[in-house]
Parts: C-alpha cells; structure tokens; sequence
C-alpha cells in the first residue's frame, strides 16, 4: 500500500481510508514525484485528488532537471535544499559511476553536504529528506509543523525500547542520502538495460547477475519494492495460474459457507500486529482499512492452504507485506513464502522451522566453531578442533543441556535436541526477521529474500550472530570477566576474527548495544559481580538474552551488509541456495532416521511393558528419558540401534571463489574495462 | 535435574493460551510497565529480575495458597530490589522468567527450553473459558516434557488475569477456578491484572518463592543426578543395556 509517509497521522488515516483501491496507481504517480524535476510543487500538491491517467500525462516528456521553482513558497525553502544536495550528490556519483563499492567513502561526502546545505532549514530538515520515499502528499511533509516525525516513513514509530527518537534521526540523516544514491545508481542501471522506466516504478528488472545481486544487497529504492519482491518472486506467475482465486475464496468466507478453525487466533492477533505502526493502530472506533486488509488475507490463506491455516508470525508476514503491495498480490507473496522459500515452516507441526535450525546448526557448527562451543560446550570439548581454540573457560557442565557428558555422543545429536538457542532463532526465521532487526534492515534483508531465495536467512543469521560476538565480549568485560565464559578470542586464529577490531562505526555499535542493555536494566551484571559462577546457565541466559536484544540495535541496514555479508573472507558467505538446499534434505533425513528411530523403541517397550499406552505416538521431540527407561530393559540390539541412526556427516562444500585472490582479479579487471574506456 | 549446584537462577515457564497475557504480565512484574501495544510473542522471551529471598522461608513450605503472602519475600515494583533487612539467612537469587508463544503448535518447539523450570505459571483469561479450560492440558504438556522428578510436587502457579474487566465480560468464575486449582493439587492460585497491576507481584513473590524451594530440592538430590534422564543419551542405549 505504498506507505511510506511522513503526513500527519490524521490525515493519513483519511486518506488511507479512501485510497484502498487505488494503491498502485498511487504508488507509481508518487514515484514520478519523486524523480522528476519537471513538476512544481502546486502540481504535486494538486495531484493528490486527481486522476491517475491525467497526471501520467504531466510526465510524459520528463527530463533530469531539477526544477523546483514554481513551488509554493512554503514549500520552496526544504526543496531547494533537497535539490542542490541531490545534485551534488548526483554530480559526485557521476564522478564515480559504477564504482559503487565505495559506498561508504561516497556517503561521507554527501553527508557532510546536506548538512550545511539543510542547515538552514531548521525543522525541515528532516523533512525534504524523506523526499525519496514520500509517496503519498508532498504538501504535509513539507510542513515544518507537522508533527509526524515520530513516525518513519513506513508509519512504523521511530523509537522503541532499543533505539531512541534522536539515535533513528542521526542515522536517518545519512541513510536517506545513501538511499537516495542507490535510487539514481538503480535508475542508471535499468535504463543501460534498456529498460525504460520513465520514472515510473520498474515493473521488470535485468537478467540476473553479480551486478544485480550486488545491487539488491544494496537495497531496492523503498518505493519499488512491492513492485520488485513481486517480480522476484515470479508473482505473476501464480496469479496467472489463479486469476479470481482470491476473490472467489473471500466471497466463500463473506458468505460463511465455511469455517475457519484459526479465525479465533487470527482475530486475536490482529491487533497485535505492528501495534507501533500507524497505520494498523487503532482509530477510535473504526478499525483501520490495514488490520481489515489483514484480516482478509489471513483468512483467504487459512483457507487456501488448510495444513497451514494460521500460524503466529503469519501476521507479521502478511502485515509487512501489506505496506507495499495491494491485498491479492500481499496473499499471493504470502503463499509463495510459505510454501516455496520457507517449506512447512509455518505447517501445523513447525516440522520446517526444526529442519531449519537443523541446517542453521550445522552452519554454525562449520562456520562459527567459536559460538558453537559457546552454546554447546560438550562438543568443543569433544571436537578435535578444540585444541586450537583457547576453551579454558569451558569447564564441563554437568549442564542440562540435552548434550551431556558422554563421549559417545553421536555427532549429530543436536539435530534431533536443538539446542536452546534455537528458540530465539526460530523466530527469525518463521518471522523472515520481522521485528527481529530494526524495519529498514529488515526490508533489505526481504529484497535479497526474494531475489536469492531462503539461504539469505541462514546467511544473515550467521552474520548476526558473527557481530554479536562482540556484543558477548562487550558484556563479558563489563561483567569484569567474572565468568569469563564469553571472550571471543579474536587471537584464536580462526577465520575471520579480526571483523571487530578495524571498523570505527563497530565501537558505534557496540556503546550503543552496552548503553541499551544499560537502559534495560536487564540485570545481567548485578547477578554475576555478586557470584563467580560457571553455571552453563548463566551462559545459556547470556547468549540467549544477547541473541534476543542485539539484533534489535542493527537499525543500519549496512552494520550487516557492508561489514559481514560483502566481505569474502567471512566463509558463510559462500553459502548458496544449493548448498542451503542440500543441508535441508540432510537434516531432513537424519531427523526421519531418528523419528524411526523413537518409533522403534516405543514399540519395543510397548511389547516389553504394556502398561504404557500413553507412549504409542512419540514424537521426535520426545524427551530423552523416554529412552532411559526403555532402553534398560533390553530387546533392541545394536544394530537395531545402528541400522536407525547410521549417518555420514554432512560436508560443506569449499568454494574457491570466496578465496581472497579472487576478488584482487576482480579489480584489476575492472581497471583495465576503465582503461578500455 | 539441572543439576545447577549453588545454582542462583531461577527458572520460571509462563504458560497459556494465547492472547491471555502472558507477555503483559511479564512486562508488568519485571519492568512494571504496561502497553497496549504488545505483539504476538513467536518462539520465546525471556527476562531476569533479581529477587531477594529470605532463606529459611523457603524451607518452610508453600502450602499457603491464593492470596495469602507473606513477607519474607521482599519484593516491589522497583527494580532495585536488594533490601537492607535482608538478614544472613537471606539470599539473592535471579529470576528468569521465560515468555512463551501460546499458539498450540509452537509446543513442537518450545519443549526443549522446559527442562530444568524450577516453577511453571500456568495463565488463562478470565474472559475466555476455553484458555481457562486448557489449564489442565498445559499443565499436563508440561510434566511430559519438562522431565521433573517428581511431578506431584512440583509447583505450579495459576493466574487467572484480566481481572480487572467488566464483570459482564467474565465468563469463569472464582468458584470455578478454586475448584480446578484444588483439583489439581492444590495450587495456588491468582487473580491478576496485568493493566491495572492487581496481584501481579504477589502473584510473582509465591512464584519465587516456590521456584526456590524446589530449586533446593533439586539441589538436595544433586547425588541422585546421574539418574537424570537428561543426561540418557539416545547412545547410551545401547551401552547400558544387556549388550
């Protein structure tokens, strides 16, 4: 719904309610705005009550200048900023066109001079940056007096327990300028391709490629991202095959020819979907067209796809979507999720959501041998690899983790016995890290989602997890490492260690991190200055408490991308679909071997001791003692045992490409494409 | 069972259907807050408080049910909870209090994380009798998976929240809630509301209190520990049979 709106909320709301239909064509007269000097800002203004048709028309003949005289006077003064800092930015990009790996050396620049340039402008400042993305009314952004700035331009409040107002305006300050350079480098790019867009939002993007990929990672322009996700993930394609399915699904439920078994959860849950974002509050008495919206697609889903029906996190899914594409095409994206990137996730027995931390173990385990040690000391201990690591503080826990000390331990165990962590990141992945990092890294994190496929989310996982060492290390050295429990080594020589010592913007990060959990007052270091403890619970608490709180501080997109996900020498980064998909049938497989497994010993004990009943339909996730008890009493040979569990262990495939010669190649191939020039 | 000797946390299950408060009451004792705004809790929360207990007391016995508490327990609203009248017999423990999705099928993932509660709270909406009549089959979904090792004495705390609506809008009443409570083997139980902040804490003082017990029960059977079923490895099995 093209929501990306810095009006007053009132007025938003009014519109909101009248505009329901007319979305799209919104969506796309807004981005002419944006991009097209030619208008005046009376005409922009004018334009928000008239037609779609007529107003294509004004742009017809569009050119890059920027000409913002004719505005109204109140308007004039954050234009005129706008303009001159977009054309220096637009001057300096020209300067480095296609070098946009110097992203960052780039965004100094500019930044420095919108400041001075808006400095002027006081309160408005904040406003002609929101520009860009504004879609809807120019007038009320424009308006020094609006009082709208609690509310980024998703509608989504600013502040939270994590981020303060002012920390999300310091940032906004500079992102918007990256934003906005991305924007021009995007238009560059599409129109090389010979796809013409006319500042209209693209309905259709290049091949794919290295490029594209790159540019995507970079973040998709917030306007064209409905549009964009839909054309990734081949939306049409669906729709196509279901033209009127929606509508005639809808019509069912209005007619209450059916039942929805969910609708109570679902009724329940929506009001507590995005309950900080404007446009699903609550107006007085009205509910908002969005939570209605929203009603509609959960419904029509539970419908459409009955092993499914509802599930929490669903709303969030569905909410999001909801913000950037109309109520047919948010279903449709919805599906597509839910049964072609994030298989039986979301199904009745969360059989996915397992499997996938499955494979998110494992990708630990292979990529992240540090935190892996952390939350499942046992295996460091056992692994041959521990040697090499300084585990000192790792004295064996007679923990109660599913791990215990036992040196037959089978190797994949924790396949079958998630390790507790898996709590927290199963969420991350059911939720596609909605309300899990900040709004716009989640929306960045959707763009690649949909252009890559699943393995972005294991693959942001393990980033996230990577720059949390740090936050861990943070915590252990205020603790005055009385448990000693979390310093990540960065001397233990493992690869990609020294992430945390060379970026100035990290120290940024990891102040702002203490100074939350300062803020929380989660009583962490109280409990520990008190008492030495090596109790693993209170490193399970820890890391457990970091992995829910930190990612919620990466309110820039780029704390992730630029720093983790585009730096070859993390391996992770050389995960691919393939790879991702072939660890899922592993642990798929291995999780079945152990079904049949537990299906085995029930039997036996049932023939053993009758008494049981209540045993017959054990499920994998069937406590351990089960098996204590039952395997006692004998009747299963070992090879009943062996024939069950028999695994290889899963290989990662090596890829050479994220070797680091590689990427000087790159370069110096690029240089001489420059001197070809 | 968790074998945590010297053990100072805690470790508190919230359970219940959805939508009955879970994360509310939550938020409410331990950051005193409340919001309308919360959302749909999806896999698990957890927050700590610190809690000053007197010792002793603890070995008493937590036979008093409903709203009888008494005050050895010291407890406010603050967060700076450590008291000065604390005497030698007392003793600060971290309460970790675990916030759990009440959707039905997110019990598939949550189980692992049951092991080792030192006090379960089981919550239901006093404007919804289904959450009301899930009590029972929580409570049950709790002691097959969180593997205590005696379920007939491990403490269970019920909430009954949302106290603080219409009497029109309440559809289990206090009578009916006794009578589970104490059908149940008499636990104890509340009436509380997490918006207007009614017997939250008390309600939290009992929880404590009880976790400490048993959390030195367990401590008392630490010798016992190598019969821990947790620590029965699917390998084991085979080992330890006739083989």
């Amino acid at each position: 719904m093209a929501s990306f709106h810095t009006r007053s909320m009132p007025d938003l709301l009014n519109t909101l309610k009248s505009r329901n239909n007319n979305m799209n064509n919104k969506n796309t007269r807004d981005n002419r705005k944006i991009s097209n000097g030619q208008t005046s800002v009376s005409q922009i203004y004018n334009d928000r009550t008239s037609s779609n048709s007529s107003f294509l028309e004004l742009y017809d003949n569009d050119d890059d200048d920027f000409n913002y005289e004719e505005g109204s006077d109140k308007n004039n003064n954050s234009l005129n900023s706008f303009t001159e800092s977009y054309e220096i930015i637009e001057n300096d990009r020209l300067s480095k066109e296609d070098n946009d790996e110097d992203d960052n050396k780039n965004s100094t620049t500019t930044t420095t001079t919108t400041t001075t340039t808006t400095n002027n402008n006081n309160k408005s400042n904040n406003n002609n940056i929101n520009i860009p993305f504004s879609t809807a009314s120019s007038a009320a952004y424009m308006n020094p007096a609006d009082s709208l700035n609690s509310f980024d331009r998703y509608g989504f409040k600013k502040e939270n327990s994590y981020v303060t107002e002012s920390q999300y305006d310091t940032w906004w300050k500079e992102y918007s300028v990256y934003s906005l350079r991305r924007k021009k480098k995007w238009e560059i790019l599409l129109n090389k391709s010979g796809i013409s867009i006319n500042n209209n939002i693209p309905k259709r993007y290049p091949p794919k490629s290295e490029k594209l990929k790159r540019y995507i990672r970079k973040g998709i322009p917030a306007e064209w991202r409905g549009e964009a996700w839909w054309y990734f993930a081949r939306g049409d394609e669906k729709l196509n095959k279901n033209k009127g399915l929606y509508d005639n699904l809808l019509q069912k439920i209005n007619s209450k020819d059916v039942i929805i078994g969910d609708a109570e959860i679902i009724e329940r849950d929506l009001n507590r979907t995005f309950p900080d974002n404007m446009h699903f509050m609550k107006d007085t008495e009205n509910e908002p067209s969005m939570v209605s919206s929203l009603r509609r697609v959960l419904y029509v889903f539970a419908l459409y796809q009955p092993e499914i029906g509802y599930c929490q996190s669903m709303n969030f899914l569905a909410g999001l979507l909801l913000l950037f594409l109309d109520e047919e095409r948010s279903f449709w994206m919805l599906v597509i999720i839910t049964s072609r990137i994030l298989p039986n996730v979301h199904s009745v027995n969360l059989e996915g959501v397992n499997v996938d931390q499955g494979v998110l173990m494992l990708c630990v385990e292979e990529y992240l041998p540090e935190f892996w040690f952390k939350i499942n000391p046992q295996a460091a201990a056992l692994s041959s690899r521990s040697k090499h690591l300084s585990l000192n503080h790792h004295h064996i826990n007679m923990s109660n983790t599913p791990f215990s000390n036992d040196s037959s331990l089978s190797k994949n165990d924790f396949l079958f016995k998630l390790p507790p962590i898996t709590l927290c990141t199963a969420s991350w992945f059911m939720s596609c890290f909605i309300g899990i990092v900040p709004i716009e890294t989640t929306l960045r994190i959707w763009d690649c989602l949909f252009y890559e496929g699943s393995h972005v989310l294991f693959k942001i996982s393990l980033a996230i997890i990577k720059l949390s060492e740090s936050a861990l290390q943070q915590s252990n050295s205020s603790n005055n490492g009385s448990s000693g429990s979390y310093s990540s080594s960065n001397s233990s020589g493992n690869n990609g260690t020294g992430a945390f010592t060379h970026h100035n913007n990290n120290t940024n990060l990891l102040n702002r991190h203490s100074l939350i959990r300062r803020k929380s007052k989660l009583s962490l270091h109280d409990s520990h200055s008190n008492t030495v403890s090596n109790n693993s619970d209170d490193i399970d608490m820890e890391i457990f408490q970091t992995m829910q709180t930190f990612p919620k501080t990466l309110l820039n997109p780029n704390d992730i991308f630029e720093k983790i996900i585009f730096k070859k020498k993390y391996d992770f980064n050389s995960l691919n679909q393939e790879e991702i998909d072939r660890c899922r049938k592993y642990v798929v497989l291995q999780r079945t071997k152990y079904k049949n497994y537990v299906e085995l010993l029930s039997k036996k004990k049932d023939r053993i001791n009758n008494n049981n009943e209540g045993f017959s339909d054990v499920k994998e996730e069937e406590d351990s003692n089960l098996f204590g008890d039952i395997t006692t009493p004998g009747g299963i040979t070992k090879e009943d045992i062996e024939r069950a569990l028999t695994s290889e262990v899963y290989g990662f495939k090596r890829n050479l490409t994220s070797v680091h010669w590689n990427n000087s190649i790159k370069q110096k191939v690029r240089q001489m494409r420059k001197r070809d020039r | 069972m968790s074998g945590g000797r010297k053990k100072n946390i805690l470790k508190v299950i919230i359970l219940g259907d959805s939508g009955v408060g879970k994360t509310s009451l939550m938020q409410r004792y331990v950051n005193g807050k409340y919001s309308q705004q919360y959302k749909a809790t999806i896999g698990a929360d957890f927050l700590t408080k610190e809690v000053t207990l007197d010792d002793s007391s603890s070995h008493v016995n937590n036979s008093n049910s409903n709203n009888n508490s008494n005050n050895n327990f010291n407890n406010d609203n603050s967060r700076t909870q450590h008291n000065n009248n604390t005497s030698n017999g007392s003793k600060t423990a971290t309460l970790q209090v675990w916030d759990t999705a009440g959707q039905e099928r997110f019990q598939s993932l949550g189980v692992a994380f049951y092991r080792g509660a030192d006090c379960c709270v089981l919550v239901y909406d006093v404007t919804n009798l289904k959450s009301f009549e899930n009590i029972k089959v929580w409570r049950d979904e709790f002691l097959l998976h969180a593997n205590v090792s005696s379920p007939e004495t491990f403490p269970f705390v019920i909430l009954g929240n949302k106290i603080d609506v219409d009497e029109a809008k309440k559809v289990v009443s206090a009578r009916q809630a006794q009578d589970l409570a104490k059908g149940l083997g008499d636990i104890p139980l509340f009436f509380t509301s997490a918006k207007s902040s009614i017997n939250v804490d008390i309600a939290f003082e009992e929880i404590a209190r009880s976790a400490l017990q048993q959390n030195q029960l367990e401590d008392d059977m630490f010798e016992d520990d190598f019969n821990d079923a947790i620590n029965i490895q699917l390998d084991n099995g085979p080992s330890s049979c006739q083989c």
